[in-house]
């Protein structure tokens, strides 16, 4: 709540500069730490994640995943919805005119070969988990974690190099608000992934009570598939 | 109006002109693999979380592969078609064909070939000239020494016959 409303101020004019929204940062992320710590102790110390808490949790987590699916789909729709039909604002044509795309062969490319090498990565944890291999998965979750830290420096880079911004159009806007969601869906499971493989390196998940690791596992599988439909439509069918 | 580049790609306009739907159709038919790999991959990673869901862990995690293994094809079919795409153009920009591009090719390697002999026959008869221009020294020098060596055997033997002379006065 904070953060929106820092974020909003700021991007409207009433906040001059991002001090506020540092501190509101550093705030939302000792208390998300904090959290994190105790639902740990709660599930792992104090056995308190019973069958049906985990039940209702995964229940939960599959409803956000769905909600997400459904964020991008809204947001699928107002890019076909703004392709499909250019206004004579964008000169009837897609992508506007004067706008210098990004070349999607380029860096888009590397950055989703290095999305699905995090994806096989990812895939080799889980066999490993599975196969009860507690370093395995550990190694392969932090490898994946790395993967995709250096996904998220390659789309900083790509940002910074592209032609247009965020206020360049509908074209800008939407580009922007898909690709920058999925960028902060990122940073998510950056943090989701590093979680987790500290969880199994201190060992403080066995093999009944894993569902850390394996809704970590599937959000970084539904984010995979998420950026192929974002690269195709956004990247190569322009 | 906008002065044309070479930065320009030559379907640029003829892309623009199309309509979207048009154009995404254009290039469905054009890698009709990306499409399909992309339900290909919608289809199993859902399925992977169904089985998640159910608790067949392995299964699950089957499923994933195939995940990972769809959008792997997909993106390859991608990456090749831009490829292939890229190749077509530029055998459409250069008006020959595949085959008159090889012949000129091995051509232009052959009159390369020629040349580099060219050059080598000329540095050796350089080298030669150079060796002969060198002998031609060392002659020069050998004459000379031999004169001298003459000069010098001669006055020996004026020498000889002087003492020869002194003995037989005395």
């Amino acid at each position: 709540m904070t953060t929106m409303l820092t974020l909003a101020l700021t991007m409207h004019g009433y906040i001059a500069d991002l001090n506020l929204f540092f501190i509101e940062l550093l705030v939302l992320t000792s208390s998300i730490s904090l959290w994190v710590r105790d639902v740990i102790t709660e599930a792992s110390y104090l056995g308190d994640h019973t069958k049906a808490v985990r039940k209702g949790l995964e229940f939960g987590f599959n409803l956000f995943v769905l909600s997400e699916i459904l964020i991008f789909a809204a947001l699928f729709w107002a890019y076909l919805h703004s392709a499909m039909n250019p206004t004579t604002e964008l000169g009837l044509q897609w992508a506007p005119l004067d706008i210098e795309k990004v070349e999607a062969m380029e860096l888009p490319l590397l950055n989703t070969i290095i999305l699905l090498s995090s994806g096989a990565t990812v895939t080799y944890a889980h066999h490993a988990w599975i196969q009860n291999s507690y370093k395995g998965a550990a190694i392969f979750m932090a490898i994946t974690t790395l993967l995709i830290v250096i996904f998220v420096a390659l789309q900083f880079c790509e940002y910074f190099f592209a032609l247009f911004t965020i206020a360049d159009g509908v074209y800008g806007s939407v580009f922007y608000a898909g690709t920058g969601l999925h960028m902060f869906h990122m940073i998510t499971l950056i943090i989701m992934l590093s979680i987790s493989t500290i969880r199994v390196t201190k060992r403080t998940m066995s093999q009944t009570h894993s569902l850390n690791l394996d809704t970590t596992i599937i959000y970084s599988h539904v984010l995979d598939v998420i950026w192929l439909a974002l690269f195709v439509l956004f990247y190569v069918w322009v | 109006m906008s002065m044309p580049s070479s930065f320009d790609r030559d379907d640029q306009d003829e892309v623009n002109e199309l309509v979207y739907h048009e154009l995404v159709w254009k290039k469905i038919k054009e890698n009709p693999f990306v499409p399909v790999g992309m339900l290909a991959t919608f289809v199993a990673v859902t399925t992977a979380i169904v089985k998640m869901k159910s608790g067949n862990k392995e299964s699950a995690n089957v499923w994933f592969r195939w995940r990972v293994i769809a959008q792997a094809a997909t993106i390859g079919s991608l990456a090749f078609g831009a490829m292939y795409q890229q190749r077509d153009r530029f055998l459409k920009d250069s008006n020959m064909t595949l085959e008159e591009m090889q012949t000129e090719k091995i051509k232009n390697k052959a009159k390369e070939r020629e040349k580099l002999w060219i050059e080598e026959l000329e540095r050796r008869d350089t080298a030669i000239q150079q060796r002969k221009e060198l002998a031609e020294l060392k002659k020069i020098e050998l004459e000379k020494i031999k004169n001298e060596s003459s000069k010098i055997v001669a006055e020996l033997k004026e020498l000889e016959e002087r003492v020869k002379e002194k003995s037989s006065k005395k």
